[in-house]
């Protein structure tokens, strides 16, 4: 029988230290409190939920939002339940699977709102999914960094977000004095450069960021419209004026350097 | 009561996106009003109207009602073969044939491309969209040559075209050109060429476009979905690797973006299941074979329920999940028979044979039927419809 849990303890000298879940078989999520002061590249040692012991490492970090991406290094042959994401809207049924003990609240209810692009500061901007709780409120922090799932009948329930420690979501202002919020998973994808379009095409292109030649053609031509449109530009300083010619010149040549550049590189191929 | 095509729109985006949470109260408006429009309709209004019609046969699609999105393709696909005097009327033929793509209506939409392949329009873009999606509209039919003859003359009116036109375009004909590299009698070395070229159309279009969009995420997985069917050609399991930890990523963010019930990311989760099921072959795991197995086989049912039976992405779901699920059974009947053959070893070698000989029955019939499967199971190219 496959299990179906995915969360995951963050282990510390044998002891626990927190909680978080697996995004995908090689990403999880957890909140900057379970790892206080952890960098980039450091070692985390997780357990399963069904008590197997797994390797990982702090990918990034989004200090602003208390966010932690860990890397995980499963074994070939290991098979860990992952959730599916999905989005969710106001007036859906929620509930956060996962408790930080037996005797805590399986919190659940309806999502109040959902607040679009809020941010600390000029930090990450993510949307907040303001809960609406059907339990009585109680210690909110210590959920902090588990799942928020969407309820829907007939359907097996999908990640919609994760539980924000309640300090955050009073920074990113959303809610008013609600202290249960969850980042929307679709923004929290978005905060980490590794999981973006690029980190992907990087990853199958072998690793470097190869940035493979574009068609000639399409190439050379926005070059010349590049250059055009300096050329003009540098002439308009000119002819207003406002800078010796003599200061121009060489930008004018780096610029048809440029071009010549790109013209050359098309005639190679 | 939505009274216009362009009501019914905003009462379908209205829904799609559910400010209120009251995504189903639109439902039953959009249903009356789909049943009552006619090609008498769309005629008066011009092309803003039935651009407006296309689109909200494609919400119909995304909110569940497939029934009245192709009851809406068929009207336009109609109102196109009646030669509908429109300046647009190319524009909205590829339109139109995009919806049926997505709906699954592969000859009527091409029969809609055709009337309007040898147009006589001004613009280049126009013309080679009309070949590459015939191009594409081939390939899903399984018409290999003529795809790849449509594919060949959109590329000779591609270079006409401006430059963001063109990424769009060469991503959708590279796409196309790793199929046809794969079809016996392909220049061994075209391939790889294929390959690198969508690679490289995959990443312009990501610098020239939103690197959050649905179309970039769709746009890796199909490059990762190009790495898979190599990597199991060449038995290269880090490759393999790889493009599954992309895919898994790439298929997440689509959910979240779209919703995990909506049909591209439906396609996406099916192409991963399948991906992880090769894997946990190479990996020889039975535990990742079940898992990828269980993911097939919800996913096969909710492409059921949402695209309906017939749909070319469901049958290649269920062709690939009926295969898993022999590959299933001869994994658990290997694990099975190794243990069962731990205390006959001792009774001698015969004693072993009774798993052996379905195992030999599955091994002799899996390989050859996975590796077609694969095949089809990413000819069937969802993104086409992008090029409108």
């Amino acid at each position: 029988m496959a299990h179906d849990e995915y969360w995951v303890a963050i282990m510390f000298d044998g002891g626990l230290r927190g909680g978080g879940f697996l995004l995908t078989r090689d990403f999880a999520l957890t909140t900057t409190c379970c790892l206080p002061g952890a960098q980039v590249g450091d070692s985390v040692e997780l357990r399963t939920s069904d008590g197997r012991p797994l390797q990982g490492s702090v990918r990034d970090v989004a200090e602003d939002l208390g966010l932690t991406l860990l890397s995980l290094y499963p074994g070939d042959g290991d098979d860990y339940a992952t959730p599916l994401a999905d989005h969710a809207t106001k007036g859906d049924v929620w509930h956060a699977p996962y408790r930080p003990g037996p005797a805590s609240a399986l919190l659940g209810g309806t999502v109040g709102d959902v607040s679009m692009d809020r941010q600390v500061g000029d930090g990450h901007a993510v949307s907040v999914l303001e809960l609406a709780s059907e339990q009585e409120p109680c210690a909110y922090e210590t959920y902090a960094g588990g799942p928020v799932e969407r309820v829907g009948e007939g359907t097996a329930p999908k990640l919609v977000g994760i539980l924000l420690e309640p300090e955050t979501a009073g920074r990113l202002g959303a809610g008013g004095d609600n202290p249960l919020s969850a980042a929307t998973i679709h923004s929290v994808f978005r905060v980490f450069e590794d999981l973006s379009a690029f980190a992907l095409m990087s990853l199958l292109l072998d690793g470097a960021p190869r940035r493979p030649r574009r068609p000639a053609i399409a190439r050379v031509d926005e070059e010349f419209d590049l250059s055009e449109h300096q050329l003009r530009r540098l002439r308009q300083l000119e002819t207003q004026g406002l800078v010796d010619p003599q200061i121009l010149r060489p930008y004018q040549v780096r610029v048809l350097n440029d071009l010549f550049d790109a013209l050359q590189e098309e005639g190679d191929r | 009561m939505i009274d216009s095509f362009d009501e019914a729109v905003t009462c379908a985006e209205e829904a799609l996106s559910d400010p209120g949470g009251l995504r189903f109260t639109h439902l039953p408006g959009l249903v009356r009003f789909v049943d009552m429009v006619t090609v008498s309709d769309l005629r008066p209004h011009g092309a803003a109207e039935f651009e407006s019609a296309v689109r909200l046969g494609r919400e119909l699609l995304y909110l569940g009602l497939r029934d009245e999105a192709r009851q809406v393709f068929h009207l336009l696909a109609d109102t196109c073969l009646d030669k509908l005097e429109l300046p647009e009327t190319v524009r909205s033929a590829r339109l139109v044939a995009a919806l049926g793509a997505s709906l699954g209506r592969l000859d009527k939409a091409r029969e809609v491309l055709w009337a309007v392949r040898e147009a006589e329009t001004p613009n280049p873009y126009d013309r080679a969209a009309v070949l590459a999606n015939l191009a594409a509209v081939e390939l899903a039919r399984n018409d290999v040559s003529a795809a790849g003859d449509y594919a060949r003359r959109a590329r000779t009116v591609v270079d006409l075209c401006a430059p963001q036109e063109q990424l769009v375009l060469r991503e959708l004909l590279a796409t196309i050109e790793v199929h046809l590299s794969r079809e016996p009698g392909a220049a061994l070395h075209s391939r790889r060429v294929a390959y690198d070229e969508l690679s490289a159309s995959t990443w312009a279009l990501l610098e020239d476009g939103d690197e959050d969009s649905p179309q970039a995420f769709l746009a890796v997985v199909t490059v990762a979905m190009a790495r898979v069917e190599s990597a199991v050609e060449d038995g290269d399991a880090p490759s393999l690797d790889k493009a599954v930890v992309a895919l898994e990523v790439a298929g997440q963010r689509l959910a979240a973006l779209l919703g995990a019930d909506h049909p591209s990311a439906l396609g996406v989760q099916a192409d991963l299941a399948a991906a992880q099921l090769e894997l946990a072959r190479f990996v020889r795991s039975s535990a990742r074979l079940l898992r990828a197995v269980g993911a097939l086989e919800s996913v096969t049912e909710r492409l059921a329920f949402r695209l309906g039976r017939t749909h070319p992405r469901t049958v290649v779901a269920l062709a690939n999940l009926v295969i898993a699920q022999v590959e299933s059974v001869r994994a658990v009947t290997r694990l099975v028979a190794s243990l069962a053959a731990r205390p006959r070893l001792a009774l001698g070698e015969g004693e072993q044979g009774t798993g052996g000989d379905l195992l030999l029955l599955t091994r002799r019939e899996t390989p050859g039927d996975w590796a077609t499967a694969a095949r089809t199971m990413s000819r069937w190219n969802r993104r086409w419809s992008r090029v409108q």
